[in-house]
């Protein structure tokens, strides 16, 4: 066989002369700079505490034309169909029923909505935020960091004195960041202590759950119930998840703190200060006792192992969302769980000498509104979601997921609703949102939630992980044994001040 | 592909001179063309068209362009975009050069150098061990008769065609402290009960232990196609000359497998040093910090989506793609070898 040396054969030389001409010329595209994004313009609202400049704004009214189509994200909170009854509906039944009631009532408006698994939440918002190309609504609170390098809008141009005396004013402020309105409030998902009734009666302990109204679960009487209801090999009073879930943190590891008057931060969140009060060492050292004692679910749980332990009644006590209830009863359908069960609501264990605190009802459910130049998606983005926390009919959708509505409609939507005869919401309701005083941001470690600790976690150079990540990995040090209460907190000390320069 | 392209050509042509529906219409519409005497022009260029174009084999080029432009598109972009992230600080959209700030942190940071050891430790465990027990099935399955082959075959073949994210989910029940199997069979034999995902001494251990368990099919289908590849007389003829039976598997088998050993130890290697889904199902990196089964592939994804750290995120596929690099060469130099057999 003749090889043909012709012109019009490609040789393998020339073959490779070509992939390696295309994949230089290919990496050269990747290598240009891409241009910035021309149509956005970025707000730093840092000027805007700075220089108090009262921005001129067009609001877009609704027009004749076509309909705005808006964005929007959001992840899986709803556990009913449309009818607020039906169990194991399909994920997006309710929430695509709720945008066909909402296109409805707003012709000019749109939605496209892309309902994201919580499983690639974080990973698809991280990207987009990293990108700069956040949907127009987005479900979220606004958190600080991302308002001040301007991927998110504010709303006050839309907010309505009428919207401001619907809306809870506590959620209000929460939303208000550097002096403008950036977050939408929806709905309300305080965090708490649950303990099963149930156990405790069954296996002892039940004699220290507190009777009186306030619910205040003193770490004393937590101690008592631990005692009387572990056996140390099976049976174990408490549930902290400290394999896998961040919960652990704010749930347990920060209300350690808070409710022996520990403060992670000084006043003007300059300065990491917990070290400096002993008793940061005595909350930690409970854990780690805890543990040896056979109080405390063993060998680093993850979630899913501390709900089989507290649903098959071997763990009696957890940090939890008052959802508990409903996924309680997802998890009686499934048969992972016993009936009767009930449930007791109580605020995070605290020391009996001091006064407990109502654990994040300045977060909760909340909607941003992302960047963009278009005024009428601005408009309708913020129309979508100040209809989720206000339209009347919405109420109830929170209420029988486990939340709690906070607009006044909303509220009154769901008056002599049947669900409010529980006793764990009423006490939610009538005491533990207006009777406790809302936890000092100075005590929290997830820094997330303050304008200032954010923006130190974004300054930390040290730490290759996210923050509550960081935390949770120095918790597992400790409850493996790797290191003591007293070296955690002068690591985390030191690892956090260094990084701000400020002398530990 | 270029053969594939020449092999596509050729059935093409024999469609053409078979008188295929479409190119007859073609030709007959050449016929009439023919006949009018304006066209005789376009009819010449057309037929040297055709001509050169049947001659040449720049069909190829039409097979070879998904290829192409996949290799363009999501490999030769995807590093160069990699490569110009690591220099970059990227926030909100905005991306800002830092140099070689991102580098210069990696490396300083003592989570990638435990990711490192990590990897290290992992990919040498499970390619040797796992190349070793491959081999050693490989050469117990290949001496039966052809049906038991097929059935040991599928049987460590098998995990391979399932994704590793379930298997991974299914040896997370088998670790399970409280009410894993593992456990429980552990416990028939005197042995208390583990912590075999969150105890730092032994989390490692038992992510190479599932690894090994369930992947080695693939070299062992290699190995045995190997083995068949290598003729009797050889065999026989050691077996005349008086070897046992080990010295003939090590001095004439194994010799004789070199070729395929070398090309799964250093495609073991490439695609171990890169573990990630064991390590985000089973353990998250945990447990402790820095993480006892943190690995590169893990702290890329880390770094990135967690820590939302983009610029450091593509430092450091940087840095593993060096690291394969380093070792995939000196693998070559070490392993291959001029002698043929």
């Amino acid at each position: 066989m003749s090889v043909n040396h012709s012109k019009n054969v490609i040789t393998r030389r020339n073959m490779l002369k070509a992939f390696a001409f295309g994949s230089v010329g290919t990496l050269t595209a990747a290598c240009a700079v891409p241009a910035p994004p021309s149509e956005v313009t970025r707000e730093v609202p840092r000027e805007v505490i700075v220089e108090k400049e009262v921005e001129v704004v067009v609001t877009a009214t609704p027009s004749a034309g076509p309909p705005v189509e808006i964005d929007y994200w959001q992840a899986p909170i709803w556990r009913l169909g449309k009818d607020n009854q039906t169990p194991n509906a399909p994920i997006d039944e309710w929430i695509n029923y709720s945008i066909e009631q909402f296109e409805a009532a707003n012709p000019d408006i749109k939605v496209r909505l892309e309902l994201i698994p919580w499983d690639t939440w974080g990973a698809k918002t991280s990207t987009a935020f990293a990108s700069g190309t956040l949907p127009n609504l987005l479900y979220g609170a606004p958190q600080p960091d991302r308002v001040l390098v301007g991927l998110y809008d504010p709303i006050d141009e839309f907010v309505t004195e009428e919207d401001k005396a619907n809306w809870s004013s506590a959620r209000l402020a929460a939303g208000t960041l550097f002096g403008r309105i950036y977050g939408i409030p929806t709905f309300s998902n305080p965090n708490m202590y649950a303990i099963s009734k149930t156990a405790l009666e069954q296996y002892g302990g039940a004699d220290f759950i507190p009777t009186d109204d306030m619910r205040g679960l003193t770490i004393q009487s937590l101690e008592k119930i631990a005692e009387a209801f572990s056996d140390g090999t099976s049976r174990y009073a408490l549930g902290v998840p400290v394999g896998d879930s961040p919960t652990s943190i704010y749930f347990d590891l920060a209300h350690a703190m808070i409710g022996r008057g520990v403060m992670m931060w000084d006043e003007g969140f300059e300065r990491f200060i917990a070290h400096e009060n002993p008793r940061s060492v005595e909350a930690l050292q409970w854990f780690v006792n805890a543990q040896k004692n056979g109080w405390m679910i063993p060998n680093l749980p993850k979630g899913n192992d501390v709900s089989t332990f507290f649903w098959s009644q071997n763990c009696a006590a957890r940090g939890q969302w008052p959802g508990i209830q409903t996924e309680l009863e997802t998890a009686q359908a499934a048969g992972q769980a016993g009936t009767p069960f009930e449930i007791m609501l109580c605020s995070h264990p605290y020391d009996e000498n001091l006064t407990p605190h109502a654990a994040g009802v300045d977060g909760g459910g909340a909607f941003s509104v992302g960047k963009t130049n278009d005024a009428n998606k601005r408009s309708a983005a913020y129309r979508l979601g100040n209809w989720y926390a206000t339209e009347a009919s919405v109420g109830e959708t929170w209420l029988v997921n486990g939340f709690f509505p906070t607009s006044k409609t909303q509220m009154k939507a769901v008056e002599g609703h049947p669900l409010l005869e529980d006793p764990n919401k009423r006490w939610v309701l009538d005491t533990y949102l207006t009777k406790y005083k809302p936890e000092p941001l100075q005590g929290h470690p997830m820094f997330v939630q303050n304008v200032r600790t954010v923006q130190i976690m974004s300054e930390i150079k040290v730490i290759d992980y996210s923050p509550s990540g960081y935390l949770l990995r120095t918790f597992q040090n400790l409850l493996l044994g790797q290191t003591t209460p007293e070296q955690m907190m002068q690591e985390l000390a030191t690892t956090i001040n260094t990084a701000l320069g400020v002398k530990v | 592909m270029l053969r594939l392209s020449r092999a596509l050509c050729f059935i093409f042509r024999a469609a053409v001179s078979n008188g295929a529906d479409g190119w007859q219409l073609k030709m007959r519409t050449v016929g009439s063309l023919r006949s009018s005497p304006f066209s005789e022009s376009k009819i010449s260029r057309w037929t040297q068209f055709r001509s050169a174009f049947r001659k040449s084999n720049k069909w190829g080029y039409l097979f070879i362009l998904p290829l192409v432009a996949d290799f363009l598109f999501f490999t030769a972009y995807m590093v160069g975009f990699a490569v110009w992230l690591s220099f970059q600080q990227i926030s909100a959209g905005n991306y800002t050069f830092v140099g070689l700030q991102n580098f210069e942190r990696i490396l300083r940071s003592p989570a990638t150098w435990n990711a490192l050891r990590n990897t290290l430790s992992y990919t040498s465990i499970v390619v040797v061990v796992g190349l070793a027990i491959a081999l050693i099935l490989s050469e117990l399955i290949f001496r039966r008769s052809s049906k038991v082959q097929i059935f040991f075959k599928s049987a460590f073949y098998l995990p391979a065609v399932v994704s590793t994210i379930v298997i991974s989910l299914v040896w997370y029940w088998i670790f399970n402290p409280f009410y894993g199997i593992l456990n429980a069979a552990a416990g028939l034999i005197g042995i208390p009960p583990q912590n075999w995902l969150m105890n730092p001494n032994l989390a490692l251990s038992s992510i190479i232990f599932m690894t090994l368990v369930s992947s080695g099919g693939p070299a062992i289908i290699l190995l045995t196609a190997a083995m068949g590849g290598i003729p009797n007389e050889l065999w026989d003829a050691a077996r005349i000359d008086g070897a046992s039976d080990w010295t003939r598997f090590w001095r004439v088998t194994v010799p004789l497998l070199r070729p395929t050993l070398l090309y799964l130890f250093v495609v073991g290697f490439i695609g171990n040093f890169q573990v990630f889904e064991q390590i985000y199902i089973l353990t998250s990196g945990g447990p402790g910090f820095p993480g006892a089964t943190e690995t590169v592939g893990f702290l890329i994804y880390d770094s990135a989506f967690r820590a939302m750290q983009f610029g450091q995120s593509a430092a450091l596929s940087l840095l593993l793609f060096v690291f394969i690099l380093i070792f995939s060469i000196v693998q070559f130099r070490v392993f291959s070898s001029e002698l043929e057999y």
